[in-house]
């Protein structure tokens, strides 16, 4: 077995309301995601909303620090009912063709002695006025191993040509 | 040959004062480590710092840092120019929520040179308490290896502040080589 394998890609040829990757198998070590993410709604950026295991209770927490062209700010957020950027991804509003980067890795998310925390990485609307570039951290308070990942965006429908590949780490 | 090589893998199966990296083949381009840690320390701010050592090396001149953390809700950056380690990020503790370990991921690229200094880049995140943001801690993390005769890094432990602080049970840590085309 590889040491990094793609366990599944969704390349959407048209826009869709959400993205499921369901079936995880639980034999990697962690589990890496990266997309490229646009909004149909008339918006610059937007949140992206991910929840796990089809879990939609008010057991999320959220934690992101985001530059925003020249300011930095930090939100911190219990209870919530998802896991979610602070502007991780682009509306249409922005130039046709520009999709932003999402990158989140989740350690040890089969293991079930572990809540799962997800790191998250985005960047979004860097050709425009309006940039955003967020470092986030996602708490899922349930030690369940991740079978399950569901990706709404906040506004919207995702665009087509947004990209999902999902990746297993292997630790032997 | 496959790009990322798992060189190893550590689950403690009890509580241990570090987790160590032995004999670092120089055959890689880079390293990358992907671990899952919580200790045994009390506190009320949920955490302990995490500390990496490389080489075995406890001269204090070696070892530099600059950091963004977010403090709560509030940004602030600082720099550490010694330490016999490097304080990578930090970990919950006893004290924290039951089961949550927390990530830390560092990327040492270009490892195995015997020119130069080695720099160290990495990213942890800490949520000690479901239910209240108080002591939560987030840490990007630029550091800098610099012993007096540069060395191929050959041995990587993770270690908590103190030697009586412990990694608890399911504290993991992968690290694998990365090597180009």
């Amino acid at each position: 077995m590889a040491v990094i394998e793609a366990i599944a890609t969704t390349y959407l040829e048209a826009d869709a309301a959400t993205v499921t990757f369901g079936s995880i198998p639980a034999t990697y070590e962690h589990l890496q995601l990266r997309a490229s993410l646009r909004s149909t709604e008339l918006v610059n950026a937007m949140r992206l909303k991910i929840n796990l295991n089809g879990d939609t209770g008010s057991n999320y927490c959220n934690y992101n620090m985001r530059g925003s062209t020249s300011s930095a700010t930090g939100y911190a957020q219990t209870g919530a009912a998802y896991i979610q950027t602070s502007d991780g991804m682009h509306g249409s509003s922005l130039p046709a063709g520009e999709y932003a980067s999402f990158i989140m890795d989740i350690l040890d998310y089969a293991n079930t002695n572990k809540n799962t925390l997800c790191n998250l990485r985005a960047g979004s609307a860097l050709l425009h006025t309006d940039r955003r570039v967020q470092i986030g951290s996602g708490l899922w308070d349930n030690t369940a191993a991740i079978t399950t990942i569901l990706f709404t965006p906040n506004a919207g429908s995702f665009s087509r040509g947004c990209e999902f590949t999902l990746f297993g780490l292997a630790s032997s | 040959m496959a790009a990322f090589t798992v060189i190893d893998h550590q689950e403690l199966g009890a509580s241990a004062a570090e987790i160590q990296f032995t004999g670092i083949a120089g055959t890689y381009d880079h390293l990358y480590l992907a671990a899952s840690l919580r200790t045994d320390t009390t506190g009320t701010h949920l955490w302990h710092d995490t500390y990496l050592r490389i080489n075995s090396t406890t001269d204090a001149t070696f070892n530099s840092y600059t950091q963004l953390e977010l403090s709560s809700i509030s940004p602030v950056s600082g720099t550490s120019t010694s330490g016999a380690s490097i304080r990578i990020g930090r970990a919950t503790n006893g004290d924290a929520d039951a089961g949550l370990f927390n990530p830390l991921i560092f990327w040492i690229p270009n490892y195995a040179g015997t020119v130069g200094n080695k720099q160290i880049l990495s990213s942890n995140q800490v949520i000690g308490d479901a239910s209240s943001v108080t002591y939560w801690r987030m840490l990007e993390l630029a550091a800098l290896h610099a012993p007096t005769t540069p060395a191929a890094i050959t041995q990587l432990d993770l270690h908590s502040a103190s030697g009586t602080d412990l990694f608890v049970q399911y504290s993991s840590a992968t690290l694998y080589g990365v090597t180009g085309a």
